[in-house]
């Protein structure tokens, strides 16, 4: 897999205890240097404004803006930045609501350690990256 | 009609048209209670059925939003310890897989609560959705038919849902039916919701008459909340078919 550099991360979920542990995780990945950690979709768009990440991990259901409507602006204003969607369960519709707004990569919350290591690393190559665990086809996407 | 009989006469005259007029004031109460009665009762359901729905939202989405991120964090966490230790590792492997198996568990009791599909998404989505996973874990062949685009308000939708769950748990549970086939349609402001199974059927009028049975009161209740009617066609060995149809 081709890497060049560090891999620059923005993480954006509501819960802090999920936070916490996907930082605790994500800090252990020599290849992966995350800036920083947002609580809803707002936040997320303005830490990307200054920070200017390779890839965003982001939450679908947050308070103030959720992860649709920032998936859609971070598409919109930053293309070359990848999009991985970070849903509790694999819910179809919103996984999919996700995808047209932008998300190249899909990750259940539960997903194991070197899954979401795999799927930052595929996201920032340009490919795009759906949990294994998740019961949806993607022949369409 | 010499003038005593026509006094008695006036008199049987007045005496006629007094009890009519309270035996008429007697009909007028009674229908006139009896409508409030019916309002009172519908009304009792109508708050009944909201309250559930609530609670069930709520619960639903206690599991969902705050239960599930708690486990992934967990399982997070305990995947970052870092040892060398074969059955420690082992420890944390399994202990893992008992997370997502909670967490896959979670998932279905918060999904049968309240399907976030149906809130999102619509009736129409939600029944394919229900009727997929219910296949998986039943077995039993359902034809889903719906050509139009159905725009109700949340309340109908729920109760909608709820009856073709109840139809597809009842024929799942009773009907033994290698077939079961769920239709909506609407025309001229009618909403029909038909059912059809190939199953053992019942004797409907043996069945009221007898013990009406939770699921099929739940499915009047909620038709009667609609301002709807509610058909039930079945015998012994022909099958169950109901007709829901609701104003819309």
């Amino acid at each position: 897999m081709e890497m060049s550099g560090t891999i620059k991360v923005v993480i954006a979920d509501d819960h802090e205890i999920f936070r916490d542990g996907l930082r605790l995780m994500l800090q252990k990945q020599p290849e992966i240097n995350l800036l920083a950690e947002a609580e809803d979709g707002k936040e997320l768009i303005e830490l990307i404004k200054h920070l200017q990440p390779d890839v965003v991990i982001t939450d679908i259901k947050m308070p103030r803006m959720d992860g649709v409507a920032a998936a859609k602006h971070i598409a919109e204003h930053y293309p070359t930045i990848g999009i991985i969607a970070l849903s509790m369960f694999d819910e179809e519709d919103l996984i999919i609501d996700m995808l047209e707004a932008g998300a190249t990569g899909y990750l259940l919350k539960n997903a194991d350690k070197h899954e979401m290591v795999d799927a930052i690393k595929s996201v920032y190559n340009n490919d795009s990256y759906y949990c294994q665990h998740t019961s949806i086809s993607w022949h369409n996407w | 009609m010499d003038p005593a009989e026509k006094e008695y006469f006036n008199a049987v005259l007045i005496v006629v048209i007094v009890v009519g007029i309270i035996l008429l004031y007697f009909v007028i109460t009674a229908i006139r209670y009896q409508r409030r009665s019916l309002r009172l009762h519908k009304e009792k359901i109508q708050a009944e059925i909201d309250t559930l729905e609530n609670e069930r939202k709520r619960i639903a989405s206690d599991l969902h939003d705050e239960l599930g991120p708690l486990l992934s964090a967990v399982k997070l966490q305990i995947n970052n310890l870092e040892t060398t230790e074969t059955n420690d590792m082992q420890l944390i492997e399994k202990s893992s897989r008992h997370i997502d198996v909670i967490i896959k568990k979670l998932r279905e009791i918060s999904n049968d609560l309240m399907p976030n599909t149906l809130l999102r998404k619509g009736l129409k989505k939600a029944i394919e959705e229900f009727i997929s996973n219910s296949q998986e874990d039943y077995k039993l062949p359902v034809k889903f038919i719906c050509e139009q685009e159905l725009q109700l308000d949340q309340n109908r939708e729920i109760n909608l849902y709820r009856i073709v769950q109840e139809v597809v748990h009842n024929t799942v549970k009773h009907a033994k039916a290698s077939m079961l086939i769920i239709k909506i349609s609407i025309q001229d402001n009618r909403l029909f919701l038909m059912t059809a199974d190939n199953g053992v059927g019942f004797d409907y009028f043996l069945k009221i008459r007898d013990n009406m049975g939770l699921g099929l009161r739940n499915l009047q209740s909620r038709t009667e909340v609609m301002g709807g009617e509610f058909t039930c066609i079945s015998e012994p060995g022909k099958g169950v078919a109901y007709t829901i149809e609701i104003p819309v």
